[in-house]
């Protein structure tokens, strides 16, 4: 009876790791897609309607949708709290420290050069950044969505697989 | 008596303004220097430095101003918005909050419809707003005629306090019943921050800032009804236009002008048209003399 429970909890163990590897696939595509149109709204508050940064984070953190909305919440909270800290420090730290984004470091990087140029320049330059932000974006979007289409349900299948494996080995 | 934790707290203000690894050696300072700092400067490839009366120290720290903490000490004072202050660059300053005024160097950008901004800047000064409520001690009444304030023009050379004079005069005629509308153009005035005066300017006071002065003093001699209409440095056509009409009005004007004395400005075409109109009834001249401010009061 215990070797059925032990199998059980091998087998259930392997198959949530796996799980959860697949699940963070999906956050990622996900995070992708938000903060590309995310940037799309910037991108024109800030070349439309001259939006100051903090006002813009916050309207973000209010309209977008979950994972990305703690992130702009972070950033407009800090923003309110430290106004002698130029924006870029704000914002690269909390991507640095947005493990719930999923992100890869090629895309954290992206998003944090972007970041020490928002509110640092003219609104022209920003826009060209934000629009090369968008494009790198973009194309991370699809290869996540690759990833997650491809290794998604693998991962889970290899998580089962694993887990089996380990009780016919240890049986 | 100046207030000196308002000094404090002003002087704390415009550090805050500084690149964050240049602020804990501007917080060491001793207080004489905290109290009397008139402002910042950086220079790029040089160490910041704080100017007291007509000197400059540098800062005892070891790094230099690079081009990045030009471009932090901007954003900083945008509210890391530096879009939403273009029109304020393209004149080459930004005002902060608390009315200290940043003034920008460097290369300028140029539109069809003229500066657009700048590429690189080289230097930012970082100029300490102050309020001292002594500044037009025994002024008002040194600029009445028949009981009541006269048209009057404050003239200095940078720096010798022409609008501390004027915001103090404008408290202290406000605080008497008179009916006070300021053109605050580059909101060093009033320094308003979300509607509200950071500075003392009166209980009769009226301000309208982010428009040019020309502008913002006609808006409020059509819609204030103001006694006095007070702008600060006059520098355009358009105010000496502004002031025309104003005084056609009944309406009194305090405005301030850069020069060394009365002569110095009628040499230049600007005033010797405001010379002619015979507008102003009485003129204050500010100045140094061994490193104190001193004024005398003209009738014209």
């Amino acid at each position: 009876m215990i070797k059925i429970i032990g199998a059980l909890f091998l087998v259930g163990g392997a198959t949530v790791l796996g799980i959860s590897a697949s699940v963070n696939l999906t956050v990622r595509a996900r995070s992708l897609e938000l903060f590309s149109r995310a940037l799309g709204i910037m991108r024109s508050e800030i070349g439309e309607r001259l939006t100051p940064l903090d006002e813009l984070m916050y309207k973000l953190s209010q309209i977008s949708p979950s994972p990305i909305d703690a992130f702009f919440k972070q950033c407009f909270d800090e923003m309110k709290k430290k106004t002698d800290i130029p924006f870029g420090l704000i914002w690269t730290k909390n991507i640095s420290h947005a493990e719930y984004l999923k992100l890869r470091p090629a895309e954290s990087e992206t998003l944090i050069a972007l970041g020490n140029v928002l509110g640092r320049y003219g609104a022209e330059e920003q826009k060209t950044a934000i629009d090369h932000a968008v494009r790198c974006m973009d194309s991370m979007y699809l290869s996540a969505e690759k990833d997650k289409t491809r290794l998604g349900k693998l991962y889970a299948k290899l998580g089962l697989i694993c887990g089996i494996a380990v009780v016919i080995v240890f049986i | 008596m100046k207030d000196t934790k308002d000094l404090y707290e002003q002087y704390g203000q415009a550090v805050s303004c500084l690149p964050p690894r240049f602020r804990e050696k501007a917080h060491t300072l001793s207080d004489s220097v905290k109290e009397s700092a008139e402002e910042f400067r950086l220079r790029i490839g040089r160490k910041p430095a704080v100017r007291v009366g007509i000197y400059e120290t540098e800062l005892d720290v070891c790094d230099c101003v690079s081009r990045e903490d030009l471009n932090t000490v901007l954003e900083i004072a945008t509210g890391s918005s530096v879009h939403t202050a273009q029109s304020s660059i393209k004149e080459g300053f930004v005002t902060v909050s608390g009315g200290h005024r940043i003034g920008l160097c460097g290369t300028v950008i140029t539109a069809h419809d003229g500066v657009s901004g700048f590429r690189d800047l080289s230097s930012v000064s970082i100029r300490i707003a102050k309020q001292i409520k002594t500044a037009a001690a025994g002024m008002c009444e040194a600029i009445k005629k028949n009981g009541s304030p006269g048209n009057t023009l404050i003239v200095s050379p940078p720096g010798c306090g022409k609008t501390t004079v004027l915001r103090d005069l404008v408290r202290r005629l406000s605080d008497e019943g008179y009916r006070i509308a300021v053109a605050d153009e580059r909101g060093e005035i009033a320094a308003k921050q979300n509607g509200f005066p950071q500075f003392d300017v009166g209980r009769c006071t009226d301000v309208i800032d982010g428009t040019g002065k020309s502008h913002a003093a006609m808006m409020m001699l059509r819609s204030m009804t103001p006694d006095i209409i007070a702008l600060d440095e006059i520098t355009h056509e358009r105010d000496v236009d502004a002031i025309y009409q104003i005084c056609n009005c009944g309406t009194k004007i305090i405005a301030t002008a850069h020069g060394e004395g009365l002569s110095s400005l009628s040499e230049r075409p600007l005033y010797r048209a405001l010379s002619d109109m015979q507008i102003f009834d009485f003129a204050i001249t500010l100045y140094r003399e061994k490193g104190i401010f001193r004024h005398k009061v003209c009738k014209l």
